[in-house]
């Protein structure tokens, strides 16, 4: 916090908020990094601001939050690992112009020595999108569902609790795990992450429905891809995907499952049939890999040689394709549009719902007041026009208002 | 002019959350010009008395606006309030807690029992008085204030003895008047439009 925006008062007017899920026109005031309520700074301070903005009807949003994300940028998570910091902070710049200003950098099924080597290495702060925690996918996963997730690594669970923090190292920076639940031992060891206060993740499975419970029951609190990776939906076994509308979920808890709305891995029906079924849980990631935010055309990605044709990634030379690379925005607009669903609504399956499913709600994903001051203004289309976080501008769609605004732009180009 | 006692001032039913929520942060008034009763305040008397203070400082009260509850009270002076009364605690009657009772889960405990009011003797000083009176509900209190006599059981009633009182009503809060009453003041109406046209 520097001195010269030490209890600077900024108010932005002529807005819509997102707050309490509706779309309100009021006025919001920020300061020190956080979003304040007016109300005690009129009738005990008796100040007005000292910065006004005019948000020329914007809508104003918290920032979008990623639960995973492979890379970016060039960038892969599981590959750099001798350029950690570096690699974290190019894709953290190059997030905040999609609308994301807080992300779990994915790792995925990788051998022990790059959880060892990168792990402890992970920024705890950056000069854009903030890191939440590192997204473990992998690698206690069911081996016939690894996806693209290198054979040779995937473990068991047979060494329990103890097993897991030896191929890991250290579960310091980590915030998200996800594993198979019909893993031996999978019970114990989801019990003691989740009271170690990290969100387990269901995914890369093969778990009946059963299995899914059981795995929620001890602590479990999300699905990891819905529909990519696991057994599909079967009337008489529903497998993970009946975890939306299983009534053996304990009374309070909320299961929440990410879902790629990139236009290609899921089909707009079974965004559909997922929102429809259980609205509150759903929550939007992209799943990028290092493609993400790369231009049309060939690219050497580490030991990949892959192709950016009509915003899609493929391997090079062939018409299979290697991920995704929609970015979060654009998630959340091709997601409004197939589901139909409220402005308000698409905006919280990428904002308040992974807060959520984090529990940092409290300081995240919303507009309350004591939150972050991380938030976006959109137009009506979705498109993002400014980002901020900690209370300033990061980026900036027009020149104008980047001016108005003092944008400090880190956008890496 | 008024406020509840103990109500915390966020309480959505508070006329500070009200006023702010309303008015305030819809227009660029410097906070330092407003005065609100502050029902937390440790010393209420105290606090009626800074506020008629704060009205002298002020050089006087330009203008009034206010309504009137069904029993004929502006502010919290309810009926049996003294006609030269100034800010001070006042006990809210069985009617206004019943009336208010909603705005409260109809609650009765959770209902505030005093405000802080401004007196009829404070709003006779200001030197404009504005009135507004609309629906049926209020009808009989107009008919009280204005075809009557002044009566502290009726408060509003003391305005006749003020110099300047504007009392603005919808066709509905006139159907206990006298139809002459209503006639010539409508006429007035076509006086005023001749006076004001050309301006």
């Amino acid at each position: 916090m520097s001195a010269s925006r030490e209890n600077v008062l900024v108010q932005f007017t002529n807005c819509r908020l997102v707050r309490n899920h509706q779309l309100v026109k009021d006025d919001l005031w920020i300061r020190n990094g956080r979003i304040i309520n007016p109300e005690p700074v009129f009738f005990d301070e008796k100040n007005l601001a000292h910065k006004r903005f005019d948000c020329n009807n914007a809508i104003i949003a918290a920032g979008y939050i990623d639960l995973q994300i492979n890379g970016g940028f060039g960038v892969d998570f599981s590959y750099d690992t001798d350029t950690v910091e570096e690699g974290i902070n190019k894709v953290a710049c190059g997030l905040i112009k999609t609308g994301v200003t807080s992300f779990c950098p994915t790792i995925v099924t990788s051998p022990m020595e790059t959880y060892h080597k990168v792990l402890p290495r992970i920024p705890e702060t950056t000069n854009g999108a903030g890191v939440l925690g590192v997204h473990l996918e992998g690698p206690f996963i069911n081996i016939k569902k690894k996806g693209a997730h290198p054979e040779e690594c995937i473990k068991s669970l047979e060494n329990g609790f103890q097993g897991l923090m030896d191929v890991y190292g250290s579960l310091k920076n980590v915030k998200i795990i996800t594993l198979a639940p019909e893993l031996e031992s999978s019970e114990n060891v989801i019990k003691q992450l989740t009271e170690q206060g990290i969100t387990v993740a269901v995914g890369h499975s093969m778990a009946s429905l059963k299995h899914g419970e059981a795995a929620v029951q001890n602590g479990a609190t999300l699905i990891t891809h819905l529909f990519n990776a696991m057994s599909s939906f079967h009337h008489r076994d529903p497998g993970l995907v009946g975890l939306l509308a299983s009534d053996d979920i304990p009374k309070g808890q909320t299961v929440y499952f990410g879902i790629i709305s990139d236009g290609v891995h899921t089909h707009p029906t079974a965004l559909r049939i997922a929102h429809r079924t259980h609205p509150q849980g759903l929550c939007l990631v992209t799943d990028a890999i290092s493609a993400l935010g790369l231009e049309e055309g060939i690219h050497h990605i580490g030991q990949f040689k892959l192709e950016v044709k009509d915003s899609m990634a493929f391997v090079a030379g062939t018409n299979t394709l290697c991920g995704s690379i929609a970015p979060l925005d654009e998630c959340v607009r091709i997601f409004r549009k197939a589901t139909n669903c409220s402005t308000v609504y698409a905006i919280e399956a990428a904002t308040l719902h992974p807060a959520k499913c984090l529990k940092i709600e409290k300081s995240k994903g919303t507009l309350d007041f004591d939150s972050d001051a991380d938030f976006i203004m959109l137009d009506d289309d979705l498109n993002v026009l400014s980002t901020w976080i900690d209370g300033k501008c990061v980026y900036c769609n027009n020149e104008v208002t980047k001016k108005t605004f003092s944008c400090n732009d880190s956008v890496q180009n | 002019m008024d406020e509840y006692v103990g109500l915390p001032r966020d309480h959505p039913e508070s006329y500070h959350y009200y006023m702010f929520e309303n008015f305030f942060k819809h227009i660029n008034i410097d906070p330092k010009n407003v005065h609100i009763l502050d029902g937390n305040a440790p010393d209420l008397v105290a606090e009626c008395n800074k506020f008629e203070e704060k009205i002298k400082e002020a050089g006087g009260v330009e203008l009034f606006i206010g309504g009137i509850g069904p029993d004929g009270h502006i502010a919290f002076n309810e009926p049996g309030s003294s006609l030269v009364s100034r800010t001070r605690v006042k006990t809210l009657a069985q009617d206004t807690l019943e009336a208010n009772a909603r705005f409260f889960d109809n609650d009765m405990s959770k209902v505030p029992r005093q405000a802080l009011t401004v007196g009829v003797g404070t709003v006779m000083d200001a030197k404009e008085v504005m009135i507004l009176i609309t629906g049926a509900h209020k009808a009989f209190a107009l008919y009280k204030a204005i075809e009557e006599g002044v009566n502290h059981m009726w408060t509003v009633s003391a305005f006749q003895q003020h110099p300047n009182t504007l009392m603005l009503c919808d066709e509905d809060a006139t159907l206990e008047l006298r139809v002459k009453t209503v006639k010539y003041f409508k006429c007035l109406m076509d006086v005023h439009m001749k006076l004001i046209d050309g301006m």
